[in-house]
């Protein structure tokens, strides 16, 4: 990979400032050693080290390790390994709450309580905010046919007083009538 | 030493660091420990659990000892038994339950991860509260949906009398 030096099969991506964008999406199937040391990882790709069946060692020191759902992977690859004295100095740098942990010994609900909602809770956001989109539609429609039977109520109100003002002459004939 | 937690007594070993002996003091926490602790006899209290990370600031810590305690095997124990897999994986066959009933006079090497308990998934307490908010809202709509429903049936009696 192109920002690594590779002699035999081992590969050294160390001190170059790799992030997880920068990182080499593959590396050489015969892979036996990894070094990732002093870079800016968070977290690595999932699946990355799967790839590697003849993976003996990796160097993961001197990275910022963000403790979180993202690092399930690399916590179950390291739980995995036959020799664990290599990565028992590996520490959490975030969140704040997992912060100078040893990685090896984080619970897996830890990291996933430590990750940000996921997918089903953003979906349940959007639920509720179609609900409540919903919700105003129909008070909307409710007040629309409120006033509209207002305004049927004042138009029977001005008929029935046309009619009385109608009626109005034929009492008038009759009391003149009666004078007479 | 000046080290050394209050209830235990503590003994410099010639290979640096101290030997922390904390052995039947009635402990129901872990006491605070220091940095250079490499031996920690936690034997005969009354420990229930560890707090997660309480080891993580003594790397040379090679020695821990804690059977005899009534550990409540469930997942806020899942830190000790990954330490001592890692560590000393043969004291997990002397490290017993006391507590809860599924894991009671078993050796917590023996327990599986399902039977140690899981906490489950625990949204954070802000995101929570924001949530309920929202449901709170939506009642709101509701309610002031019906209010409308009720003017509406109200006037069409009206207009029809």
């Amino acid at each position: 990979p192109a920002p690594c030096r590779c002699s035999e099969t081992r590969v050294d991506c160390g001190r170059r400032g790799l992030t997880w964008a920068s990182l080499p999406a593959a590396f050489p199937p015969d892979t036996t050693e990894l070094v990732l040391t002093d870079n800016n990882l968070t977290a690595l790709p999932p699946g990355l080290l799967d790839t590697l069946p003849a993976l003996r060692r990796v160097h993961l020191g001197a990275n910022p390790w963000r403790c979180d759902c993202r690092l399930l992977p690399l916590r179950a690859w390291l739980a995995g390994r036959p020799e664990r004295e290599f990565y028992r100095d590996l520490r959490c740098v975030a969140p704040l709450a997992l912060r100078g942990r040893l990685l090896p010994y984080v619970a897996e609900d830890e990291l996933r309580a430590a990750c940000a909602p996921g997918l089903l809770c953003w979906g349940a956001l959007v639920a509720q905010l179609a609900l409540l989109v919903l919700g105003l539609l129909h008070a909307l429609l409710l007040a629309l046919l409120l006033s509209r039977l207002r305004r049927l109520r004042a138009q029977a109100r001005a008929r029935s007083t046309r009619e009385f003002s109608l009626t109005a002459p034929l009492v008038a004939e009759s009391a003149g009538g009666g004078a007479s | 030493t000046q080290d050394c937690p209050r209830p235990c007594t503590c003994q410099s070993l010639e290979t640096m660091g101290l030997k922390v002996n904390c052995e039947g003091r009635g402990l129901t926490a872990l006491p605070v420990l220091p940095a250079n602790t490499r031996q920690l006899l936690l034997t005969n209290n009354s420990l229930r659990s560890v707090p997660p990370g309480a080891f993580d600031h003594m790397p040379q810590l090679w020695e821990l000892k804690v059977a005899h305690n009534p550990w409540h095997c469930d997942c806020s124990l899942t830190y000790l038994r990954l330490w001592l897999e890692d560590h000393m994986p043969e004291a997990l066959s002397h490290v017993y339950c006391a507590s809860p009933d599924l894991a009671t006079q078993r050796p917590l090497g023996q327990l599986t991860g399902y039977e140690l308990g899981n906490c489950g998934w625990k949204l954070p307490p802000s995101w929570a509260y924001s949530g309920i908010w929202w449901d709170v809202s939506l009642v709101a709509v509701a309610v002031l949906g019906l209010i409308l429903l009720a003017g509406l049936l109200n006037t069409f009696t009206e207009s029809r009398n």
